[in-house]
């Protein structure tokens, strides 16, 4: 009997010790399925794969340096530099939209490098066409935030002021618009009343005391700020 | 005889916890992996905040509360159409304001503050400045170049 119960023991352990090995060829056998599952699709995506890493992408700014030997551009784009290579069928236009090529290039120009940027690799641009223009000089128009003072309707100018800051706008021929139900709504100058807070976008003019506005928003309108001060 | 049913059931015993602390482990560390997996989707959903960051976006100044965050287009984006929508998130209901090369477009965000304006290209780079104004005047900046070409590359 003891026997027995000791064969019984025996055998169970025994029987783990098989189940084990089994449940290792087990998971052979799903990680060899599993890895011919991830091949196929790996096969059946690799002529896209290539196209799906690589970005359409330009680098906008001045040249920095041109390593003529390895077709490599350095191009300043907003204080960073960045790499940009060109080969034999990179197209290059010049500033008066001729054909040039990279030994036309010279350090300053503002160069428009049109290619691709490869996901993996994003610091480089392989460049298709590259275009050399004039530096493009930035907008005169700055946008402004402030409180309306003193309009003279007539005339439709206003003044507008911020912290310290005074401005005299002229606003004949600028849209006014403000919100109403969600949605912008244009309005007649008339409508601009003393305490409105609007942002005004317009050009600088004089002695930087007037600003020719192109546009003017109201954001809050007056009764809505004397309600939000009680 | 007793001793070697005693034996038997410690070694049994012992085999057991081997198999179940065994099993255990082999759990722990298939627990361990998927997290891991969720961070790295978290890193790259964060990612074109970040890159809108560097360069360029979410100059706010110290005190101000507002942001700003372009969704679309990214930086150095090439279109092929004389006109662009430009979209992204700032605070809720603030003013947005795009300047670019041809013009001006004020909007405003929506109450979750998600925002969408067109902006008008010339041929080459355009600079386009995407402003954003809350209510007490607080600003936020970004500045984005887009670039107008029908050339084939």
């Amino acid at each position: 009997m003891i026997k027995f119960k000791q064969l019984l023991l025996l055998f169970s352990i025994f029987s783990l010790f098989w189940a084990m090995p089994i449940r290792a060829v087990e998971d052979s056998e799903k990680a060899d399925l599993l890895r011919k599952e991830v091949e196929a699709i790996l096969a059946e995506t690799s002529d896209q794969s290539s196209d799906r890493l690589l970005v359409k992408r330009a680098f906008c700014g001045n040249l920095i340096a041109h390593r003529k030997d390895d077709q490599e551009l350095s191009i300043d784009v907003r204080g960073e530099e960045r790499l940009a290579s060109y080969d034999d069928d990179t197209i290059m236009i010049g500033i008066s939209r001729e054909k040039i090529s990279s030994a036309d290039l010279e350090t300053g120009n503002y160069l428009v490098a049109m290619g691709y940027l490869d996901r993996l690799e994003p610091g480089k641009l392989a460049i298709k066409r590259l275009v050399v223009q004039e530096t493009p000089t930035p907008a005169d128009r700055e946008s402004f935030f402030g409180l309306v003072g003193d309009i003279s309707s007539e005339e439709e100018v206003f003044i507008l002021t911020y912290d310290d800051l005074v401005f005299e706008v002229l606003a004949k021929g600028a849209k006014l618009t403000y919100r109403e139900d969600n949605e912008i709504t244009t309005a007649k100058f008339s409508r601009l009343e003393e305490q409105d807070r609007v942002v005004v976008v317009g050009q600088r003019k004089d002695d930087n005391g007037r600003i020719e506005a192109t546009k003017i928003h109201v954001v809050t309108p007056a009764a809505a700020n004397l309600q939000e001060e009680e | 005889m007793r001793k070697e049913i005693t034996l038997a059931i410690v070694f049994g015993f012992i085999l057991g916890l081997l198999i179940v602390g065994g099993i255990w482990w082999t759990n722990k560390a298939g627990w361990e992996t998927t997290p891991k997996s969720q961070d790295l989707t978290q890193q790259q959903d964060s990612t074109p905040s970040e890159n809108n960051s560097s360069s360029g976006a979410d100059q706010a100044s110290a005190e101000s509360t507002i942001f700003i965050d372009i969704d679309f287009p990214e930086e150095g984006a090439i279109v092929d159409q004389d006109e662009v929508k430009v979209s992204g998130q700032t605070s809720s209901e603030a003013v947005v304001v795009l300047i670019y090369p041809e013009g001006e477009t004020i909007v405003t965000a929506d109450d979750q503050g998600n925002f969408e304006a067109t902006a008008l290209l010339v041929g080459g780079a355009n600079e386009i400045k995407v402003t954003a104004y809350d209510q007490q005047g607080n600003r936020a900046e970004a500045l984005l170049t887009v670039v107008y070409s029908t050339a084939k590359l």
